[in-house]
């Protein structure tokens, strides 16, 4: 993960349910020799009129899911996207406060190993589950043009 | 120092309790303390079938632990290791095969770690190329040796926040 950012609150919604939404855009992510290919920002968003905390050893993001279905229509994602990552010893909370969202910079093919990304519109269909809520994003396609 | 003398007084572990890391398949396992050579303590994890580790373990040695492989926790934890026995480099384009990635997370985190097996200049930089290569085990998923690209890129996005460290 890199670049994860928060923004304000811009105003306290009224109570929602589910408390938190998210959403997955593409966005383009430049490297050190240019942009990063298939990059994408993922939005996590307290809907809710009280502040929610979330508590990781790993990442914030945790608790995304990246769900892949290939130009077969074929689910070809593999494993879980915080799989990646090495835990920390302390807790960390991520508390937003109504209204607030919390941004990140993802791979949107994360989840497919390189060996099975043909040419082909592949569909990202990104989740995220706390505290037995789960909240999904509206499905992001992704044009492979080449092997990568 | 000889890069190959174990940082860890394996001595010294000592049981400070279970843990189980939150994959998607959670591995348990127990948390140790262990003294550095230099006399600081971290801890580490060590998974119950003795076997797994993740990338730190894979870096700063604790994969060869006597009794199972260990790894120090991102973090604290690594910071550590990295303030009594390593220095940063100044300018990527000094780094040489043996060298360390140390990536940088939110606040005092190390998310990730690995070796440089392969350093190649972008020309004209002081920085690495994304065709350098590494050994790398990322997470809970199988160490393997890839370029460098992957990591900062479109597969595991750790990005370009990292630093080179040498054992000093």
């Amino acid at each position: 993960m890199n670049e994860a950012t928060r923004t304000p609150a811009a105003q306290t919604k009224p109570q929602l349910s589910p408390p938190l939404a998210c959403r997955l855009r593409r966005k383009e992510v430049l490297g050190r020799e240019g942009p990063i290919p298939y990059m994408g920002e993922f939005e996590l968003e307290n809907c809710s009129s009280e502040a929610v905390e979330i508590e990781y050893t790993l990442t914030p993001l945790q608790f995304l899911e990246l769900e892949v279905t290939g130009p077969g229509r074929t689910t070809i994602s593999e494993g879980h996207f915080s799989d990646r990552f090495s835990p920390t010893r302390e807790t960390a909370v991520l508390r937003l406060i109504p209204g607030e969202k919390f941004t990140a910079n993802v791979a949107l093919l994360a989840t497919v190993p390189r060996a099975k990304r043909l040419p082909g519109t592949y569909t990202v269909q990104a989740s995220y589950s706390f505290r037995s809520v789960r909240v999904t994003a509206e499905p992001l396609t992704v044009e492979v043009s080449r092997e990568s | 120092m000889d890069a190959s003398e174990s940082l860890f007084k394996w001595e010294s572990m000592r049981d400070v309790g279970a843990l189980t890391l939150p994959y998607e398949q959670p591995i348990q396992g127990k948390v140790f303390e262990v003294e550095l050579s230099s006399g600081p303590r971290v801890q580490v994890f060590r998974a119950g079938d003795g076997q797994f580790y993740f990338c730190h373990g894979l870096t700063f040695g604790g994969k060869h632990a006597p009794g199972g492989a260990v790894s120090p926790f991102s973090g604290t934890d690594v910071r550590t290791i990295l303030d009594n026995h390593y220095r940063r480099l100044d300018a990527e384009s000094e780094a040489v095969v043996g060298d360390i990635l140390v990536w940088r997370g939110l606040g005092d985190d190390t998310p990730h770690s690995a070796i440089l097996t392969e350093p190649v200049v972008l020309p004209g930089t002081d920085y690495l190329a994304y065709s350098s290569r590494v050994r790398t085990k990322n997470g809970r998923l199988p160490e393997a040796e890839m370029t460098l690209d992957r990591l900062t890129g479109d597969e595991f996005t750790y990005g370009d926040s990292f630093h080179v460290f040498r054992r000093s």
